[in-house]
This record gives structure tokens, C-alpha cells and sequence, in this order.
């Protein structure tokens, strides 16, 4: 009855990348809180101050990646959890393409406010 | 020794014939105290119903055949004591989950029998010493002493893993774990090749969501849960190991 | 091509999936018959499972039966080629606990000798080197090659084969009747425990292998099969306290025995004949008595606590006038024509280490009967993995 065990096996990377970007949230998310929260006074900056910090491009870079690594792992949870949904292999397959686009437009649209706002500066 | 005493219980038992509505029976039964859950529902086959079908042969926890649910709990009735539940007690007696039911709490065992056929553990393995501090001497003619697998292919953590539940393709801890026994034992090359790509798959090793189930009612300790962690450590070292040899 | 009538092979019912059964229902498709197996529970679910998981050497019965030591050391040789995967291969040992056990040293070796059993003594400090727990009082070690097995996957493999083969296994199925025309037997009314459903399946033959229920299936068929239902008590620890079967060197007694299998300890037997195969009550004396026995052998016995304890009917050939300790255990096929019943044949009597045997010896029975010319071909062929009688 579940003789589609013997089918074909195709090699899955989304595990060991949901752990890396685990890890990797845990130092950008740590970095992001203190620069931008712990040793701000009164826990926020203000839009000038934010525009000012995101200019410097090692933090441009910091916080593009931060972005990169939430969404990428925020997705592959959410993949996970619809999996286990018990979906058939075309819906599987459609499911891991719709939320590649999410991702992929979430980080194209992220990436391009935090340039435009950078490139237009505070005043 | 102190004489067995008389233990009482109600046991609530699943029923199910194929084309009828599933039902629950009860069946007072009277036990020593010195029994185990399965004495008792023999007891209730032979006192009440003998269409009472249920998996049961060796009776001491090496065939694996009687796996089933008390109060909800997987359990291997050969080696569960009376004794662990109040005189008087009801104990509702279910089939494992996971399984294709037969009939009453008769499952097919047929999916964890398949799994373990793609796995191809041996049952036989090396014994260890019996005593730690001791050297093992063999006798003439015995190259090393063997025994049995600890895992008894009961399939109870197939019953209590949340992911089988969810993937009736996913291979499951009994398997994985097994595939892990593979792996730390063998040096055949094209064994191990076969046993990497069976798990590396998202219906494989990568299914397990780590809720430790099987480890929990493992009744052998062979904690499946912890052998499937160091699985992951192991396949994603040989993927990045092939990345880079390519 | 044997096996056939015609163009259509015959079939044949075979009663019971505990060793025997199983171990029949492949040698049966084997020679080309086809094969039904109908069980009333699971399989091995009888006589078979409660196993003391013994394969014996035959060093048992050497001195007191011959026959049956003979049988065991030539099926013990034989099951380590078709079924290697299911055997825990460490050997046994047989001990002297005292003057008496020493006293009968030179007749075991002498009965072992002569039925062909291979046996080595061990001095004893060596003896308790090997087997770290073994009682330090004791005064002779012999060396012979017991093994053990898994019960239920012995008879899985056996049905795996004959499965591979042809055969067809009905387990939760159980005979409500032998169906008759005439003074022959033309097949079985079962009823399938799954359904409540009962219904007749026709054969050519009918085979019981019902181990101790053997009597009642023939009664069905209005014949009477001297088998003699013998429980008997196994206790097991919650620890593996031996590599090699410990045996004590002496006459088989209660308690004679101590079975290492997978993490356990296994101590039998005790011996007592009974009526209702189905209901025994275990006797708290029986198992105080495997420990006090089985302490005299292994003392840390006596500290381990007991994961269970089990109690089981074996079919006894019985000859009347002898005690059950002394019936041989060897096995017994009965071809009901003799009693004026037509195509049908018991087999009872022996043990799970000789199944193969039993099973040989009742297929070319069969096979006459049948008038089918086929050899018996178990001897050699390796068995299927137990994994695929669930394929």
C-alpha cells in the first residue's frame, strides 16, 4: 500500500539551509537588536538616525543579509508546515515555487526601499 | 517469594470488523499482579470474546508482534506490568496509529516490515561484553558472540511520530534509525552510498521535526530520535563533502 | 513437474502457522502444491512464540533419546544454512553443579558421541571466564553447539518462501469445521475473525498442525490423535546474564536450562500435563522453582527482576503408561486413513528446532497420498528474509 517508497530520491538541501540560517539569524538578529535598539537612547531611532546608520555600507550589507536569512528561513518553515499537510508531489512542487517568488519579491522589494531611502538621503 | 495477588481490571477495548461502525468493548478481567497487560487480554480472548483479534507471539519482548495503545500511551504489552495501573483500574486498549487496521486491535504491519526491507539492517549484531569491565573470551569455535538488534521492529514509534502522521511516505524513526545501524557498521561502500540517497530526501531523514516520540516509547532504548540527529550531522557533511569533490 | 493434477495443481489446507505449520506450507509449494495456511490468530501466536527460543544441539536428550538428539543435531546443522539471519549463534554449555550432575558426565559425552554432536570440555576456569556469571561452584564444562532463535521470525521465514512459492496465508482465520463427503475429507469451514464471516474453502488434502490443539481439529474429523498437551513455565530477567546456553549436565529436570536471547535471560522449564490449552494458570510455585534452579546455574538469576513470565502447551506424542518428562520429543505423523478417514494427516509431537524434519516427513506423506513426485528440496534452500512475508 505504500509501495511509492521505492520511488525515485531526490537529495534535499532545505533542512541543512533552515539550520545555517538559523544560525546566522542568531548573530544577525543579535547585531541588528544591539545597533539599532540596546545602545540607542530610548531604544529607537529616529527615521534620520536609521537613514544615517543603513548609509554606511557594511551595515547597508549587514541588514540586507539579515533580511535575506529571515525570510529565507521564515519561508522554509512555513514550507515545512504546509508539507506536513500531506500534500500530493505537484503540490508540493507548486508550493515551493509560489514561495520562492514571495521570498524572492520580498527581498527585491526590501532591498530596493532600503536603497531608495538611503539614495534620497535626510533631508 | 510472596504469592501473587489477584488484580482486577476493565479493559476498554477498540473494535473494529470491517463494514461496521467501530465500537468500544468492556471486558472485566482478573489477573495476578505479577502479569503484564497482555496475560490480561488473553484473559479477556479466552473469558469473553474469541473474536477478539489481536498481534501477539513471543510474550517476552523479542518478536515485536504486540504494539498497541494503553490510555492513548504505545505500549508493548508483553513487558507492561498490571502492576503499573490501580486495582480496579479501566484501561482503554487501542491499535497503533499509523498502521492499516485489520481488524479490532490487529494492525498490518506491513509498512514498517516494507521500510525495514529498504533499510536491510541485520538483525544480527556483535553482542557486547556482559560485563563493561571485563575482556571477552570466545569459546572454541565461536568467532565473537552475536545477538539479536535491540530494535525489535515493533513499530510503536511509527505510531507515535507526529511526521508519520503527516507523510505516509515518510520512512520513519524505525527506519532511519536503522539506517543509522547501517551506516555505523558497515564499510561497504555501495551500502552506504544506497542508505545516503534512501534517506536524503524530503520524505526521508529531513522529515523529522524532532519531537522525540519514538525515543519516548521506545520500549528497547533504542532511541531512534538521537540516531536520526546524527544522521542529519552525517548526511549534510557527506553533501557538502560531495559539493566540493565534484 | 510434480505437484499437479492434470494440468491443475493440487491443494492442500495446512491447519495452524505456528513452526511446524509454516514450516510445512513451504516445503508443500516447494514441490509445486498449492497451499492455503489457516490460522486462527497471529502467527506463531501458539506454542511456537512461548518458545524457550532453543535450537537444540540434541546434547539434551543424548543419554534418554537418541532419536530425538539425533533429529536435532542434523535439522541444528541444516537451519544454520536456510535461516542464518534469525539465529543467535553462540553455542551452549552443559555445567556440573554437583557430584550427581559430574556422576553423569561420561554418559552425556558417550550419548553425544554417538549421535553425532560435536562436544569440547572446558576447564572450568576458562568455562567461567567465557561466562563471567556462571555459577563459580561448578565442576565440569562441555561445550556443544546450541544456538537460539527468534520464534516468531522463524516461522515468518518459512512463510515468506512459501508465500514466494504460491501459498496463500489466512491468518485471524479459524476452522470451524472439517467439511466431509463421505469418510474423506474435502476441506475446512473457517471463520474469518476479521469479518465474523465464515465460509468453505475445498482441498484435496487437509494437514493439522495444530500443536497441542491437535486433538481438537481431529475430532472434527471424528479421529483421535494421542497428543498429550504438556505446559510447562518460562521465567525471563530483565537482563542478558549469559552469552551461550547454559544448561545443567544432567537428565532434563525443571529448571534445567538457561536461554540468553536478545537482552534477556531465559529460564525454563517445568512440565505438567493439562486439559484447556487456552486458559493455564501459572503456578507461583512453578516460578519460584525456575528461579531456585535457575540460581544453581547462574546465581545473579536470583537478583535480576523478571520482566515476565510465560506458560505455554506443547504438543506431547504420548504413549500410555509413560510419564510426560519421559515421552520422546520426537514428533509423530498420523495419515488418518488408517482410522478410516480419507485426505487428511496429522503431524504433531516434537519441537521448533526439528520443524523442517516434521515438515519433510509429512510432505512425502502428502506427496504419496497424492501420488505427486517431487523431492523434498528444504534441506538446501535458503529461506526468504522474514521482512517479505509483509511484501
Amino acid at each position: 500500500m505504500n509501495k511509492p517508497l521505492t520511488r525515485e530520491r531526490a537529495g534535499s538541501w532545505s533542512w541543512i539551509f533552515q539550520a545555517f540560517t538559523g544560525a546566522l539569524l542568531l548573530i544577525l538578529l543579535g547585531l541588528h537588536m544591539v545597533a539599532q535598539h540596546f545602545i540607542v537612547k530610548g531604544g529607537l531611532r529616529t527615521y534620520a538616525d536609521v537613514v544615517t546608520y543603513i548609509s554606511n555600507p557594511i551595515i547597508f550589507v549587514l541588514e540586507v543579509l539579515f533580511l535575506i536569512v529571515v525570510t529565507w528561513h521564515a519561508l522554509l518553515g512555513v514550507r515545512a508546515i504546509l508539507f506536513d499537510l500531506g500534500l500530493k508531489p505537484a503540490a508540493e512542487r507548486r508550493v515551493t515555487v509560489i514561495l520562492t517568488v514571495i521570498g524572492v519579491a520580498a527581498v527585491g522589494y526590501g532591498v530596493w526601499l532600503s536603497a531608495t531611502l538611503v539614495a534620497r538621503g535626510v533631508s | 517469594m510472596l504469592n501473587a495477588m489477584a488484580h482486577k481490571l476493565i479493559l476498554r477495548v477498540y473494535r473494529y470488523k470491517p463494514d461496521r461502525e467501530p465500537y468500544y468493548d468492556t471486558f472485566p478481567v482478573e489477573v495476578p499482579d505479577t502479569a503484564n497487560v497482555l496475560d490480561a487480554i488473553e484473559r479477556a480472548w479466552d473469558d469473553h470474546d474469541r473474536t477478539l483479534m489481536f498481534r501477539h507471539a513471543c510474550h517476552h519482548a523479542s518478536c515485536g508482534s504486540c504494539g498497541l495503545r494503553v490510555n492513548g500511551c504505545e505500549k508493548l504489552p508483553c513487558v507492561t506490568p498490571v502492576a503499573d495501573y490501580a486495582d480496579g483500574a479501566t484501561l482503554t486498549i487501542e491499535p497503533m496509529r499509523n498502521f492499516p487496521l485489520i481488524t479490532d486491535i490487529a494492525v498490518d504491519a506491513s509498512p514498517l516490515f516494507e521500510r525495514m526491507q529498504l533499510v536491510g539492517m541485520p538483525i544480527i549484531r556483535e553482542a557486547e561484553p556482559l560485563r563493561a569491565d571485563g575482556k571477552t573470551i570466545f569459546p572454541e569455535g565461536v568467532r565473537d558472540f552475536d545477538r539479536f538488534e535491540n530494535c525489535i521492529e515493533c513499530g510503536l514509534c511509527l505510531s507515535a511520530c507526529p511526521s508519520m502522521a503527516a507523510d505516509p511516505l515518510y520512512l520513519g524513526p524505525v527506519a532511519l534509525a536503522a539506517a543509522e545501524r547501517v551506516l555505523a557498521t558497515s564499510s561497504d561502500s555501495a551500502k552506504r552510498s544506497r542508505i545516503l540517497e534512501l534517506i536524503d530526501d524530503e520524505h526521508g531523514l529531513w522529515r523529522c521535526h524532532s519531537a522525540w516520540e519514538c525515543t519516548e516509547v521506545c520500549p528497547y532504548q533504542v532511541n531512534p530520535a538521537e540516531a536520526i540527529m546524527r544522521l542529519k550531522r552525517i548526511v549534510a557533511a557527506e553533501k557538502f563533502k560531495r559539493l566540493f569533490h565534484r | 513437474m510434480g505437484g499437479s493434477n492434470g494440468n491443475k495443481p493440487y491443494h492442500v489446507i495446512v491447519i495452524g502457522a505456528g513452526s511446524t505449520g509454516s514450516a510445512t506450507a513451504h516445503d508443500l509449494a516447494l514441490r509445486g502444491l498449492k497451499v492455503t495456511v489457516i490460522e486462527r490468530g497471529e502467527i506463531a501466536s501458539g506454542t511456537t512464540g512461548r518458545n524457550h527460543c532453543l535450537l537444540h544441539s540434541g546434547g539434551r536428550y543424548a543419554v534418554k533419546d537418541r532419536e530425538g538428539a539425533i533429529e536435532c543435531i542434523a535439522e541444528n546443522m541444516i537451519l544454520r544454512r536456510i535461516m542464518p539471519d534469525v539465529l543467535e549463534l553462540n553455542d551452549g554449555l552443559f555445567v556440573a553443579t554437583n557430584e550427581s550432575d559430574l556422576a553423569f558426565k561420561p554418559a552425556f559425552l558417550e550419548g553425544c558421541a554417538s549421535c553425532g554432536i560435536p562436544t569440547r570440555e572446558i576447564p572450568v576456569d576458562q568455562a567461567l571466564k567465557i561466562e563471567p556469571y556462571l555459577n563459580p561452584k561448578i565442576l565440569a564444562a562441555v561445550q556443544v553447539p546450541d544456538g537460539v532463535f527468534e520464534p516468531y521470525r522463524f516461522c515468518l521465514e518459512f512463510l515468506a518462501t512459501a508465500k514466494k512459492n504460491g501459498a496463500e496465508v489466512l491468518p485471524y482465520h479459524e476452522v470451524v469445521e472439517l467439511k466431509m463427503s463421505g469418510n474423506a475429507v474435502t476441506g475446512v469451514k473457517v471463520r474469518d475473525n476479521r469479518t465474523l464471516q465464515v465460509r468453505d474453502i475445498g482441498a484435496d488434502l487437509v494437514v493439522n498442525a495444530a500443536g497441542p490443539w491437535a486433538e481438537k481439529i481431529a475430532r472434527m474429523g471424528g479421529v483421535d490423535v494421542p497428543v498429550k498437551p504438556t505446559a510447562g513455565v518460562m521465567v525471563t530477567v530483565q537482563r542478558r546474564l549469559n552469552q551461550m546456553v547454559v544448561n545443567r549436565l544432567n537428565k532434563p529436570s525443571d529448571g534445567d536450562i538457561v536461554v540468553p536471547q536478545r537482552q534477556t535471560s531465559i529460564i525454563g522449564t517445568t512440565s505438567w500435563p493439562v486439559d484447556d490449552m487456552d486458559a493455564i494458570e501459572i503456578p507461583q510455585e512453578h516460578v519460584d522453582k525456575m528461579i531456585a534452579m535457575g540460581e544453581q546455574l547462574i546465581p545473579l538469576v536470583r537478583q535480576t527482576p523478571i520482566r515476565g513470565v510465560m506458560v505455554v502447551a506443547r504438543p506431547l506424542v504420548s504413549k500410555p503408561g509413560v510419564d510426560e518428562r519421559e515421552v520422546s520429543r520426537t514428533f509423530e505423523c498420523f495419515d488418518h486413513k488408517h482410522d478410516g478417514v480419507e485426505n487428511f494427516v496429522t503431524i504433531s509431537g516434537g519441537k521448533t528446532t526439528t520443524a523442517r524434519a516434521m515438515a519433510e516427513k509429512v510432505t512425502d506423506i502428502v506427496c504419496a497420498r497424492l501420488g505427486v513426485k517431487a523431492e523434498c528440496r528444504t534441506r538446501e534452500t535458503r529461506l526468504e528474509s522474514y521482512r517479505l512475508y509483509y511484501n
